[in-house]
């Protein structure tokens, strides 16, 4: 199993469909994540963590990622802006195709670099609600996608695709035992996610808030993940999105890392 | 007097051209701390507010700069303009090449891969009078040139310190140090390999130890800092949920021969350790710590102190070999509460520290942390000298 980095948290979300003949949940599926054309993104992040009793606390993170098209490796690096006691904090990820991923954190606190423990795709992004892997693009093999049913969900005509691990490692790996996905009909842009937790209780729920159009394709730009178990939801909104500018590999290198903001 | 005017003058310079340069940024922290000592609950042992305020920017692509200018104010010395103390902690100017980068100017140093205990973090010195969450606080920058040269894989970092700034240790003794000590000059040499596998360093270096040698010289005490010499290496192999780390240095010391009671002998220091890290909110450190010393006669040594027969200067225990561990735990209570711990313990003398404290996010960019810190161990053990310095403190930080 190879799970993509964070920069790829909306492809999963910008499902692009042409042909809406699919039968089955795998045929959406496949149709929707080989449609995919982002090998470059640049982003300000801000994610508004919220507990139960109303408690908040705001990120905002500006963020470069890259992927090579050929290799489908993903580059990414990550700086905080805000709180200002954070400010400069980076994180860099580089992926390749035969060992696991390089991370790199920097903190400007310590004035150091340190290369760190993956911390595996089931981590929480940023102590919020989402973790690593429910913002990456998944690979297509690690799942069973079965198309339910379709049904008006929110007012929007859907197919509901339920994805179970194809193998236990994924299951362990993500922590889900299944992941139900609603898909609008007509552009395939997945608008409502249901998580379920390894004893199969529903765990999380995903809301896709806001699309907006980026180079012609419907983008997730906000969206709300609540974890109902401990009643703590997370808001993640992009803005300033640009994608497919030109960024050197020079960018996404310890040194880079540390020059900071 | 005329020092804290032009630190003050500098704070205003910088904040006035924060506001006329978007290309210039400004920030810093306020905080104040209070510390009990826990034998003399009556009595703060250290209370004081800390204004930082940091500008840095870049003029281009090329040039990088950077000041951090401390007003710090304690509340136990009751002359208001003695209390006061303003100070720069960092001030560089940054080059940026296409292969090379360039600093220059007053700099934190760090070399190592370990946490806490790292043999090859030779440079700068510890402030062990103020200790503290902070790292402005218990480490001193100093000035020096420092390259690191970026070639198509890996880096090297050239150094050059002009001077020797020791460590501060808050023992009354050592308080009578001189400045004639210093004016002594560290290089450095580092190659570093982070993009394989198994990332790697190796170190050399030339330069003084930061504790001094109690050295008799007549009716006082005489405070010389040793040579010292260190070739080095680290490396950290991380997987998933954990990486194993280490590094390890053979210290070439001023006493190649072994004779010198009062000065440390050749010594090989290493660290091993394993982060494990099960999930978001829990990770942890373990470390041992080996130090051997080469030439070394543990009982001849013992003896020459003997002959010193100076009380000031008492026999410690001696062993070519110490094994020491460290912990290291970072839990997250709740959202916006963690607890972090650190503790030393050594073998040879059974002697520990320990510190812990809860860090509350009680609003973005602000902290409220309280904990402790204990130390124990038998009269002349590393932490046993600092057994009556158990402390409990809080402190309130807000970052702007």
């Amino acid at each position: 199993m190879r799970p993509k980095v964070i920069i790829s948290i909306p492809i999963i979300l910008w499902i692009v469909g042409g042909a809406f003949g699919q039968e089955t949940g795998y045929d959406i599926m496949k149709n929707a994540l080989n449609r995919t054309t982002i090998q470059s993104m640049e982003a300000d992040l801000k994610l508004i963590l919220q507990t139960g009793t109303g408690d908040t606390r705001e990120r905002e993170i500006k963020f470069y990622s890259k992927t090579d098209p050929g290799t489908d490796l993903t580059k990414m690096l990550m700086r905080f802006v805000y709180p200002q006691d954070v400010r400069g904090t980076g994180f860099l990820t580089l992926e390749y195709a035969d060992r696991p991923d390089d991370r790199f954190l920097y903190m400007p606190a310590l004035r150091r670099i340190k290369k760190i423990a993956s911390s595996g795709s089931g981590g929480n992004f940023m102590s919020s609600d989402f973790t690593y892997y429910d913002i990456g693009t998944p690979e297509l093999a690690d799942w069973t996608y079965a198309l339910l049913r379709e049904e008006s969900f929110d007012g929007i005509d859907a197919y509901v695709i339920e994805a179970t691990p194809g193998t236990s490692q994924v299951r362990e790996d993500t922590g889900y035992s299944k992941i139900i996905h609603w898909v609008a009909k007509d552009d395939l842009r997945i608008y409502h996610s249901e998580y379920f937790d390894q004893s199969g209780e529903l765990k999380k729920r995903l809301n896709v808030e806001k699309f907006e159009r980026v180079n012609g394709f419907p983008f997730a730009t906000e969206m709300v993940m609540h974890d109902v178990i401990i009643d703590h939801t997370s808001r993640m909104i992009f803005e300033n999105l640009e994608v497919n500018n030109p960024i050197p590999d020079s960018f996404f290198t310890p040194r880079m890392l540390q020059r900071g903001l | 007097m005329m020092r804290k005017l032009l630190v003050m003058l500098m704070l205003l310079l910088c904040a006035g051209v924060s506001r006329l340069r978007a290309d210039v940024h400004f920030q810093g922290f306020l905080k104040s701390f209070a510390g009990v000592n826990t034998h003399q609950l009556t009595s703060s042992e250290r209370l004081y507010s800390h204004l930082q305020m940091q500008i840095s920017g870049r003029t281009g692509d090329r040039i990088g700069y950077r000041a951090d200018l401390i007003g710090r104010y304690n509340y136990r010395i009751k002359d208001r303009t003695e209390a006061l103390a303003l100070y720069p902690a960092e001030l560089y100017v940054d080059y940026y090449g296409n292969w090379l980068d360039v600093r220059v100017g007053q700099q934190y140093l760090f070399w190592g891969r370990a946490d806490w205990i790292n043999p090859t973090d030779v440079f700068i010195p510890w402030d062990y009078a103020n200790m503290s969450s902070d790292i402005e606080d218990y480490r001193i920058p100093i000035p020096a040139l420092k390259l690191s040269i970026f070639p198509t894989s890996g880096h090297w970092e050239v150094i050059y310190t002009p001077r020797l700034v020791p460590n501060e240790i808050p023992t009354p003794l050592i308080a009578s140090v001189t400045d004639s000590s210093l004016g002594k000059s560290q290089y450095g040499l580092r190659y570093a390999n982070d993009l394989s596998r198994v990332g790697w360093s190796v170190y050399a270096y030339r330069g003084w130890r930061k504790y001094p040698e109690v050295r008799p010289f007549l009716q006082s005490l005489d405070f010389p800092y040793s040579e010292l010499t260190m070739l080095g290496g680290d490396f950290i192999f991380p997987g998933e949920k954990w990486a194993i780390k280490g590094e390890g240095v053979i210290n070439f010391s001023s006493d190649r021969q072994g004779d010198d009671p009062l000065v440390d002998n050749d010594n090989i220091h290493g660290v091993l350790g394993v982060d494990w890290i099960p999930g978001q909110d829990f990770s942890l450190n373990i470390q041992i710590i080996v130090r051997h010393y080469l030439n070394l006669d543990p009982e001849a040594e013992r003896q020459a102190i003997q002959d010193l027969a100076d009380p000031r200067i008492a026999p410690t225990t001696i062993t070519a070999t110490n094994y020491s561990f460290s912990k290291l735990i970072r839990y997250n209570l709740t959202n916006f509460i963690n607890l972090q711990s650190v503790a030393v313990f050594n073998m040879a003398d059974e002697d520990w520290f320990w510190l812990s404290f809860l860090n509350w996010e009680i609003a973005d960019a602000t902290h409220l942390t309280m904990g402790a810190l204990l130390f124990d161990g038998p009269p002349g053990s590393d932490f046993g000298n600092s057994a009556d310095a158990d402390q409990v403190f809080l402190q309130l930080k807000t970052a702007f």
